[in-house]
C-alpha cells in the first residue's frame, strides 16, 4: 500500500498497481524503494486526488503508454477526440475540475488522464469563434487595437498573390 | 308625434351631448395622468438601468479577472496538446478565395493563445496543401511557405498534397510555376515524410535532386499524374534523390492516369508518360527499405525481382500492374523477409504464372491478389504459385471473382489461414457450412465475401450453433470470428435493414460482423421501381 498526502494535508491509501499509473509516484517508489513514508502531492488536492485515484482504479492493469507508442499514434495521424464512454462520464465534471484535473495528470504524468482531459477541452473550443472561446472560458480579449488591425490583415495571409 | 315627447327626446339629446363632452375630458385627464406618470417612472427607471448597466459589466469584468486563473494554470505544452488536438490533423491549406489563417479562431482569442500558436513550430510543421488547379498553386504555395517559416529550423516536416479534381487537373501544369521547385526543394534538408500527387514535369526536379539532400526523409509517397510529356522515362537510372537518404523506410509510387481515363470518357486523354523502361536499374537505398510499392505502373519482370532480392529488409511489396517479362526468368528469386505481397494479376493467367514463377517467399504471410477486371482463375494457378512460395500464409485478400468450385479447394490448400477476404466472390453454402463446422479454414479470425439469402441464412444459423455449442464447454459468447464483412445485395432494401437489424439483435456477440452492400438505397429503390414497371 502507498500513503499520498494532499495540498490540504489530507491522507489517501491506494494500492501500488493503482497508483503507478502515475510515472511521477512509479518513479519515487523506485527511488526510495519499500517504504512507509508518505508520498507528499503538494500540487495535488483531495478533491481532485480523489477524483484521479477514481481514474486509476478504473484503468488499473491497462498497459501504460510508452514513448514509442505515443510517437507511432502522432505519427499515423490517430490524434482523434474521441473519448470512450466511462472516460466521458468520469470528466463530465466543472471547468474548475477540469482543469484541476489536467493540472495534475500533467504533473503526476498520467498521460492517459492528460490525454482525456486535453481532449475534453480540444471538444469544447473545436468549432467555435474566438468570441465563443472566450466566453466560454471567460477569456479577456486582451488585443490592442494595433495587434487586432495585424489579426484582421492576418485573415487576408493567403489572399496576397 | 306629440309636443311633449319631442321636448322629452330634445332634453335627452341635450344631456347626451353633455355627457359625451364630460367623457372626453375626464377620459383626457386620465390620459394626462398616465403620461406624467410615464414620464415620472422613465425618469426614475433610467438611473436604474444605469446602475444594472454597471453592475452587469461588473460582473463581467470580475469574472474575466478570476476565470482566466483557471486557464492560465495551464502550462504551455498542455494548451499545444490541446491546440493540436483542435486542429486534429495537419494544417490544411486551401486555393480558393476566401482563405482563414489555419487556427485562426484559437490564435485569435487572447495574447497568450496567439504567441503559443504562432511560436510552436510543431503546430506548422504538418501540412496538407490542396491544389484545386494545377494552373493555379500561387496561393496555396505562398501560405504553406508562410506556415513553414513558422516552423522553426529544427522540426521536422511533413508535406501532403490532395490532389485536384479531374478538370483541375487538366488545366495543365505551369511550367514556370513548380510547387516543387518553390515549396519543397527549400526544406528538402527537414522533410520526414511525402506524400505528394503532382504532373510528371514537376516531380523530375525532385527526383534529381543530388544525394543526402534528404538526409531526415523516412517514408515518400510520390504519385505521378499525367501533364506534358516527353519520351524519357519518369523513372530511370537518372533519378538520384533516393540513392542517399539514410533513413529512408517506405517508398511509393502511384501513377494517376488511369483514374483520369476512367472518369472522362468524353474529354481527350492524356497519353500516361512511360514511367519504368524495360531492363532499368533504380538506384535506391536497396538495403534499408522496409516497405516498397508500384501502383498503377507497369513494372518490368527483371526490376521486380531484383528488387526483392536487393531489399534485405523488406516486409512489403506492391506493385499492381505487372509489366512485360524483359529477361530471362531466373530459377529463383528468394525473399526471407518479406511478410505482405500485393500483386495485380492482369488478365493472363498464364502470364501472371510465368511473372510470378521465381517467387519463393518463405515468410509471407499475407497475400493480396486484385484485378480490375473480372477473370476466371484455373485453381492450378493458384495451386502452382502457392507451392512454388513455400510459405504459410495466414491471410489470403482476392478482389476480384473466382469461380465457386475453385474457393474450396483453394481454402483447403492453406490450412494455416486466418483471414479470407474475398470481397467479390460469393461463397456456395458447402464452404460455409464446412468453415463454420471448422471443417475449413479451422483457424478462421476475418472473413470477408458475398453470400446471397440462403447461405447467409445458413451462416447465421451455423454462428448461433457454435455460440451454443461454446456456451456448453464454457466460452461463452465465443465464436472464433472476430470480424466478418458480408456483401449482401438483397432484392430490396428493406430486407438489407430487416437482416442489418437481426445481427444488431444479436447482441455483443455479433459485433464485428457487418453487413455491407454495393448498393445505396436509391440503387434499391431504382431496382425495385424497374421491376415495378414489368
Amino acid at each position: 500500500m502507498v500513503l499520498l498526502v494532499t495540498s490540504d494535508n489530507e491522507q489517501f491509501t491506494t494500492e501500488k498497481d493503482i497508483v503507478e499509473r502515475s510515472v511521477l509516484i512509479k518513479n519515487m517508489l523506485e527511488d526510495v524503494g519499500e517504504s512507509d513514508q508518505p508520498i507528499p502531492l503538494p500540487n495535488v488536492s483531495s478533491s481532485v486526488l480523489k477524483k484521479v485515484l477514481e481514474y486509476c482504479e478504473h484503468h488499473r492493469g491497462e498497459p501504460l503508454p510508452t514513448a514509442d507508442s505515443e510517437q507511432s499514434q502522432d505519427e499515423t495521424r490517430k490524434r482523434t477526440t474521441d473519448i470512450s464512454e466511462w472516460d466521458q462520464k468520469f470528466i463530465t465534471v466543472d471547468q474548475e475540475m477540469l482543469f484541476e484535473i489536467i493540472l495534475a495528470a500533467n504533473y503526476l504524468d498520467i498521460k492517459s488522464l492528460l490525454d482525456v482531459g486535453c481532449k475534453t477541452v480540444a471538444n469544447m473550443i473545436k468549432g467555435k469563434t474566438p468570441e465563443e472561446i472566450r466566453k466560454l472560458f471567460n477569456i479577456v480579449n486582451d488585443f490592442t487595437p494595433e495587434e487586432e488591425a495585424q489579426i484582421k490583415k492576418e485573415n487576408e495571409w493567403a489572399e496576397d498573390r | 308625434m306629440p309636443e311633449d315627447v319631442v321636448t322629452v327626446l330634445e332634453t335627452a339629446e341635450k344631456a347626451h351631448s353633455m355627457l359625451a363632452q364630460l367623457d372626453e375630458r375626464m377620459l383626457q385627464n386620465i390620459l394626462d395622468l398616465v403620461e406624467a406618470d410615464t414620464v415620472r417612472l422613465n425618469a426614475e427607471i433610467a438611473p436604474l438601468e444605469t446602475q444594472q448597466t454597471n453592475a452587469l459589466q461588473q460582473i463581467t469584468r470580475m469574472e474575466r479577472v478570476l476565470a482566466p486563473l483557471v486557464m492560465a494554470i495551464l502550462p504551455n505544452e498542455v494548451l499545444v496538446n490541446i491546440f493540436k488536438l483542435c486542429r486534429d490533423g495537419p494544417v490544411v491549406l486551401e486555393s480558393g478565395t476566401c482563405r482563414p489563417m489555419p487556427l485562426a479562431p484559437l490564435a485569435h482569442v487572447c495574447r497568450k493563445w496567439r504567441s503559443i500558436i504562432m511560436e510552436t513550430p510543431t503546430m506548422w510543421n504538418d501540412l496538407l496543401l490542396d491544389y484545386k488547379r494545377w494552373s493555379d498553386t500561387v496561393s496555396v504555395t505562398q501560405a504553406a511557405q508562410k506556415c513553414l517559416s513558422r516552423a522553426g529550423s529544427w522540426s521536422p516536416i511533413v508535406i501532403r498534397t490532395r490532389r485536384p479534381a479531374s478538370h483541375g487537373a487538366r488545366r495543365g501544369a505551369d511550367d514556370t510555376i513548380n510547387p516543387i521547385a518553390s515549396l519543397i526543394i527549400p526544406f528538402s534538408q527537414r522533410l520526414k515524410t511525402i506524400a505528394i500527387s503532382f504532373p510528371y514535369v514537376w516531380l523530375r526536379s525532385f527526383l534529381i535532386l543530388p544525394p543526402g539532400s534528404i538526409p531526415n526523409l523516412e517514408s515518400a509517397d510520390i504519385e505521378m499524374m499525367s501533364g506534358p510529356v516527353d519520351d524519357n522515362p519518369v523513372l530511370s537510372e537518372v533519378i538520384t534523390v533516393f540513392s542517399n537518404a539514410p533513413n529512408l523506410r517506405q517508398l511509393t509510387f502511384r501513377m494517376h492516369a488511369r483514374d483520369l481515363v476512367r472518369h472522362n470518357h468524353h474529354l481527350p486523354q492524356p497519353t500516361p508518360p512511360p514511367v519504368l523502361a524495360p531492363g532499368v536499374q533504380l538506384p535506391l537505398p536497396w538495403t534499408q527499405l522496409t516497405h516498397l510499392a508500384f501502383f498503377d505502373i507497369p513494372v518490368p519482370f527483371s526490376l521486380c525481382h531484383q528488387m526483392i532480392r536487393l531489399c534485405t529488409s523488406l516486409l512489403s511489396f506492391a506493385a499492381t500492374r505487372l509489366g512485360e517479362i524483359d529477361a530471362p526468368v531466373p530459377s529463383e528469386t528468394r525473399s526471407p523477409t518479406l511478410r505482405s505481397l500485393t500483386f495485380e494479376t492482369g488478365g493472363d493467367p498464364g502470364f501472371f504464372q510465368q511473372y510470378c514463377h521465381p517467387l519463393v517467399l518463405p515468410n509471407l504471410k499475407h497475400l493480396t491478389l486484385s484485378n480490375s477486371e473480372t477473370i476466371h482463375f484455373r485453381r492450378d494457378v493458384f495451386s502452382s504459385l502457392l507451392s512454388r512460395l513455400t510459405c504459410c500464409l495466414t491471410a489470403l485478400t482476392l478482389s476480384f471473382i473466382i469461380e465457386r468450385d475453385v474457393i474450396e479447394p483453394l481454402l483447403r490448400s492453406i490450412p494455416s489461414l486466418t483471414v479470407v477476404e474475398f470481397k467479390w466472390s460469393s461463397f456456395p453454402p458447402s464452404v460455409i457450412e464446412k468453415m463454420m463446422h471448422w471443417e475449413l479454414v479451422p483457424g478462421l479470425r476475418r472473413l470477408q465475401c458475398g453470400m446471397d439469402s440462403r447461405v447467409l441464412k445458413l451462416f447465421f444459423e451455423l454462428l448461433e450453433l457454435r455460440w451454443r455449442d461454446a456456451a456448453h464447454s464454457g466460452v461463452e459468447g465465443y465464436n472464433g470470428i472476430e470480424s466478418a464483412n458480408i456483401f449482401y445485395n438483397p432484392e430490396s432494401f428493406e430486407k438489407l435493414k430487416e437482416v442489418r437489424a437481426y445481427v444488431r439483435g444479436l447482441g455483443e456477440k455479433a459485433m464485428g460482423i457487418e453487413i455491407d452492400s454495393d448498393k445505396r438505397r436509391d440503387e434499391f429503390e431504382a431496382m425495385q421501381n424497374s421491376h415495378q414497371g414489368w
